[in-house]
């Protein structure tokens, strides 16, 4: 699967591991209690932590931690890739690790971050005013849900690798920056979709010390990421919907080759 | 000042909830104008770009074809509504597109539509209620375009058509939940045609009083919001319930007019009765009795005894003023002017009630011809 270069390449086998890590990572409870080396057991898995159970008692904790909110008024990829980074790397410790076990839920609201200043304080909004983020832990986002419609449209990324995002992170970065390029598989998916894979990708990226304050990130629109072969780091792998059987890979966070050298 | 009440689509037979709007909107109108100067907005035309009306042609093109439209009633085709309606599927967009074009660039209007209008015509004239323009085109109005852009300037427009979204308008700031206004194809609702139509309309003018049944409250509430904010213009509402048909609130959909459509309504009370007492009868039933708020049944016996109440004030109004002239007729009038507008419009309700009260003299003769027969 490695090659000498270092690049791997999308396999079955590839995403049921980076699957695997993830749940490990958000659910280390139930990581202990179920055999994630089966695809029945990482599907269930995924299943519990989903629905916030646990594996002594399937039912729901009394206090549902909340997904993050972020609300957008359109999509300008640069800026989002930035604010989506930059707000995973605000949240406090608690907050993430809480947010973390919901397997990073976030909600995606249409609507005008300018408009919502006064009634609803955002814990991070887009220079430019398209998009704004709640966190998890914010008293306010059930009403601010009810306000706004789902962030809904047709339109599927497609076209050039976007301008590179460079991240201003809380975090003091300890190496020096590095280039990476998030594949994002597109075919039959359309942008909301994409938003949900690449926010996954990216704010667990941040959570998890891969991206740090001085990186950039290009996006790089691509129908299927099957057989795509790189220095992969993080792989977003969800049930295939073409065949529940098997995993798809929606999103990964490739080093590109002119930053090996530094890592 | 603009009168403004929410239209009725063309596409069955008016109901009971139907006559009491137009009703009390009637009355409004015909008393403001003795002591105001009011314009009556009402035009059936700028709405039939809605998917609800532009689906229903569709619908019927599709499983009636071409017939004669005079051939059928409004009940005949209040009941291909109600199958309209209770279908699943949606027609395609093209096919809508097809319509709404044709409505937009050339005024289409569909036979089944004409012949619902000529039908109401001819009950708004047995009713003598003025006729705001049933069936002339729509009123001058933006175009789609243009009424976004009035939106951008006052920060009140989400426009996610770039990528394959809806538009809505936003009063979030005034914690008003986003409400769509075109579809992902561009294709105006009810609100966006309001908007387009009353933002056109308001240049120049102080006031605008909006009426409306109370299950658009929300959506009514946004309007005079937004007209308000884009075009400085002081904005009213005026909510009409609905009348109950056997203890039950149902929209057309539900066909819930059976015998109590206006053509049966009128049809069983002007056997009885003649015009002038079926007019102010209906009066005295749908505003005074009902109310704004009421929560009563459609009651053919309140009605009836109502109409009779209606022959006795008939018989006994003075002929006149005593020698006096159109200004005592315009400051009778003015007495019932609504508090909550600056320009003030005639209150509906109040005056009507006036013409019940037992300890005041009766209402002369010309103010009964001018705003109740």
């Amino acid at each position: 699967m490695t090659g000498a270069s270092g690049d791997v390449t999308i396999s079955q086998r590839l995403l049921r591991r980076h699957a695997t890590m993830r749940l490990r990572a958000a659910r280390p409870d139930l990581a202990a209690e179920l055999d994630l080396s089966t695809f029945h057991g990482l599907v269930e898995g995924f299943r519990m932590a989903a629905a916030g159970e646990t594996a002594a008692q399937s039912a729901k904790p009394a206090a549902d931690p909340g997904a993050a909110t972020v609300v957008l008024r359109a999509l300008e990829l640069r800026s989002w890739v930035e604010g989506t980074c930059a707000f995973a790397s605000s949240l406090d410790p608690d907050t993430a690790t809480a947010w973390r076990r919901q397997l990073t839920r976030t909600i995606f609201l249409a609507g005008n971050p300018r408009n919502l200043r006064q009634r609803f304080p955002a814990a991070l909004v887009a220079p430019d005013l398209t998009a704004a983020w709640f966190s998890p832990a914010d008293p306010l986002t059930p009403a601010l849900r009810r306000l706004l419609p789902a962030f809904n449209c047709s339109a599927s990324l497609s076209g050039p690798p976007s301008t590179p995002a460079r991240l201003r992170l809380e975090s003091r970065a300890t190496r020096a920056p590095r280039q990476w390029e998030v594949a994002l598989a597109t075919a039959g998916t359309a942008l909301p979709g994409s938003l949900i894979a690449l926010n996954h990708l990216l704010v667990e990226a941040v959570l998890d010390g891969h991206l740090v304050d001085g990186d950039t990130v290009t996006v790089r629109p691509t129908p299927t990421l099957s057989g795509h072969s790189a220095d992969l780091r993080c792989v977003r792998a969800v049930p295939d919907p073409d065949d529940a059987g098997r995993l798809r890979a929606e999103a990964c966070l490739v080093l590109y080759p002119s930053s090996k050298g530094q890592s | 000042m603009l009168l403004a009440p929410v239209t009725v689509t063309p596409t069955k037979p008016l109901s009971p909830s139907h006559l009491k709007g137009l009703l009390w909107a009637d009355v409004l109108f015909r008393a403001t104008r003795l002591v105001s100067d009011i314009q009556f907005r009402y035009r059936p035309a700028s709405y039939h770009v809605t998917e609800q009306t532009l689906g229903f042609w569709v619908f019927l093109d599709s499983h009636l074809g071409d017939v004669d439209y005079r051939e059928l009633s409004e009940t005949d085709l209040g009941d291909l509504y109600v199958r309209f309606r209770a279908q699943d599927s949606r027609p395609a967009d093209a096919r809508l597109g097809q319509y709404q074009e044709a409505v937009e660039e050339s005024g289409f209007v569909h036979p089944s539509a004409e012949r619902i209008l000529s039908i109401w015509k001819d009950q708004y004239s047995v009713l003598g209620m003025y006729d705001p323009g049933l069936t002339a085109p729509a009123s001058p109005r933006l175009e789609v375009a243009g009424l976004i852009e009035r939106l951008e300037d006052v920060a009140m427009c989400l426009d996610l058509r770039r990528i394959g979204g809806a538009v809505y308008a936003d009063a979030s700031r005034y914690g008003m939940p986003l409400r769509q206004i075109l579809d992902e194809t561009g294709r105006p609702n009810y609100l966006a045609c309001a908007l387009r139509e009353l933002l056109a309309l308001s240049d120049g003018r102080d006031q605008i009083v909006l009426m409306h049944d109370p299950e658009l409250t929300a959506d009514y509430v946004l309007l005079a919001r937004i007209v308000g904010e884009v075009s400085g213009v002081e904005v009213h509402r005026l909510g009409v319930g609905r009348v109950p048909i056997e203890g039950r609130i149902g929209s057309a959909r539900s066909g819930n007019w059976k015998d109590v459509d206006a053509a049966s309504l009128l049809r069983r009370v002007s056997d009885q009765h003649d015009t002038d007492a079926v007019r102010l009868g209906c009066r005295l039933y749908f505003l005074a009795t009902l109310g704004a708020e009421s929560k009563q049944s459609f009651d053919w016996d309140a009605l009836f005894h109502c109409i009779r109440r209606a022959e006795r004030l008939l018989a006994r109004a003075p002929d006149d003023y005593g020698g006096r002239d159109q200004a005592a007729l315009a400051a009778e009038v003015a007495r019932h002017r609504d508090l909550s507008g600056s320009a003030g419009w005639i209150d509906p309700y109040r005056l009507t009630v006036r013409l019940l009260a037992r300890h005041q003299p009766p209402l002369a003769t010309p103010l009964l011809k001018a705003v109740f027969t």
